[in-house]
């Protein structure tokens, strides 16, 4: 699913790892700057000195735009800060993706977004006035709910969090925990990637591989 | 010394005239540089007509109709009524009470005017919204928040506002005429006394469907010009926020400059 052999930026030095499907992995970097460096690399947003970076069996640097949306297409991503499209309405942002690749109505929707903010513990008055809300209004652990629930009503394949439990208390760390735990094993052959730069970030969910960076290298 | 002075003076003209020529030259360069990007923009995004059938992609071109054309009719409604009005009461001013005349007159002021009235008031209203609002998302990082989702920018941003906007300027254009005419016929029966039909018939005998192709032509051509120069200006923003107002001025600027010249083509051509 993702695979790094021999990646070099300016922040890590031939960085090569192996994230196969069904794994849940945990990358864990020196820095906020690392971490997001090791993040934009992975999605061709950064800047590669040397080597290759694989995502779906494809060399994401080789590829042009047109190549690249549809490998972006089958993953879901979810930023630390919770990056949204500011002209469009919590509703809108979280069901786009869905809509745009796989043409689901809102009917379709509804049920699954309902679902996702009561088990984030939302109460079920109150999610109808919080959909039609703008998303700037929101702090930003809320626009990284929203950018979770959006990831999953896509059904990828890889799911890549940044940080995703930044910021948050207890008891909504483990009922996120819970729903992201639940979300990758019911995906088959789904991969899991949580990236952060220190352990608390990352969640209490096991992982079937830790990544953590020594130096200017990731050792497991 | 005196000599020294003018000699100065004479270099220093020299400079400022060559550094005006090389502003000028650049300004040039850059503007034809800058219709290429465009035009380059509009081929690419309508190689992704076939975006248009999926839901968000029409929601975006339908917000662009309700936001460029329906909130502008009434506007369009009003300012065409005046022109209209304005025309009939100068007219009748220095040819009479000439029904043919005025009706003659009328029209080819509207068939003229019209699409080149509606194309200023949407670059007004539309062109530096457009182009500050994808300056702002290319500045927020939302571009590329869009191609992480597997969304091209292209076709869900570019394509359904390009669409959107020539769709409003081909509607508004031909409001546009109907409501000056409108205004003409208030103007000539309620001033000058002219009785409806005589009014209604100069314009049917000058009115034929070339002309409103023609200007249906117009309208078509500067809503594309408008909507891809502004498009093009906001998607070429880059690094912070100080460059969203430089994009809206050169898409206001460029898109103005650009439908006069279209409209001088069109009109000496056909």
């Amino acid at each position: 699913m993702v695979r790094f052999e021999d990646v070099s930026n300016g922040s890590f030095e031939r960085v090569s790892f192996r994230i196969g499907p069904g794994m849940l992995c945990k990358i864990i970097a020196r820095s906020e700057p690392d971490k997001n460096a090791l993040l934009e690399t992975m999605l061709s947003l950064g800047r590669l000195d040397g080597g290759r970076v694989l995502l779906m069996g494809r060399d994401i640097y080789a590829l042009g735009t047109k190549e690249l949306l549809p490998v972006f297409g089958r993953m879901g991503v979810v930023l630390k800060e919770g990056r949204v499209i500011s002209n469009l309405r919590v509703w809108e942002n979280i069901t786009l993706p869905a809509c745009y690749h796989n043409g689901a109505g809102p009917s379709e929707l509804e049920a699954k977004v309902e679902g996702f903010y009561l088990a984030m513990g939302f109460q079920k008055g109150r999610i109808g006035s919080y959909l039609g809300k703008s998303p700037e209004l929101l702090p930003a652990r809320e626009r990284r709910l929203m950018g979770v629930i959006r990831a999953m009503l896509a059904e990828p394949d890889l799911i890549i969090y940044d940080s995703p439990f930044e910021d948050m208390d207890a008891e909504t760390a483990g009922r996120l925990d819970e729903v992201i735990t639940r979300f990758h094993r019911a995906g088959k052959g789904r991969a899991t990637v949580f990236a952060g730069s220190h352990e608390e970030a990352l969640g209490p969910a096991r992982a079937d591989m830790v990544l953590k960076q020594q130096g200017k290298g990731f050792a497991s | 010394m005196r000599g020294l002075e003018s000699d100065n003076a004479g270099d220093g003209n020299a400079i400022l005239k060559a550094a005006g020529f090389r502003n000028l030259e650049a300004g040039v360069l850059d503007f034809f540089r800058q219709s290429a990007g465009a035009l380059e923009l509009f081929f690419i995004s309508a190689e992704k007509f076939r975006d248009l059938r999926r839901r968000p992609v029409k929601t975006v071109c339908y917000r662009q109709i309700y936001f460029t054309g329906v909130e502008a009719l009434s506007k369009i409604a009003a300012i065409a009524l005046l022109i209209g009005l304005v025309i009939i009461t100068q007219v009748s001013r220095f040819a009479g009470m000439d029904a043919a005349l005025t009706g003659k007159v009328l029209v080819s002021v509207v068939k003229e005017l019209g699409p080149l009235f509606v194309a200023v008031i949407v670059i007004a209203r539309s062109c530096g919204a457009v182009a500050s609002e994808l300056g702002s998302m290319r500045v927020n990082r939302e571009i590329d928040s869009l191609l992480v989702m597997g969304i091209d920018p292209a076709g869900y941003l570019i394509l359904p506002r390009i669409v959107g906007i020539t769709l409003s300027v081909l509607i508004l254009a031909f409001y546009f005429q109907a409501f000056s005419i409108i205004g003409g016929l208030v103007a000539s029966s309620l001033l000058d006394g002219i009785p409806f039909y005589q009014y209604l018939s100069g314009i049917y005998a000058e009115l034929g469907f070339g002309d409103v192709g023609i200007s249906l032509l117009k309208g078509l051509i500067f809503g594309l010009v408008i909507s891809t120069v502004s498009c093009y200006h906001g998607f070429r923003v880059r690094g912070s926020a100080t460059e969203i107002p430089k994009a809206t001025t050169a898409a206001v600027m460029q898109s103005l400059l650009l439908v006069i010249a279209a409209d001088a083509v069109v009109t000496l051509v056909l």
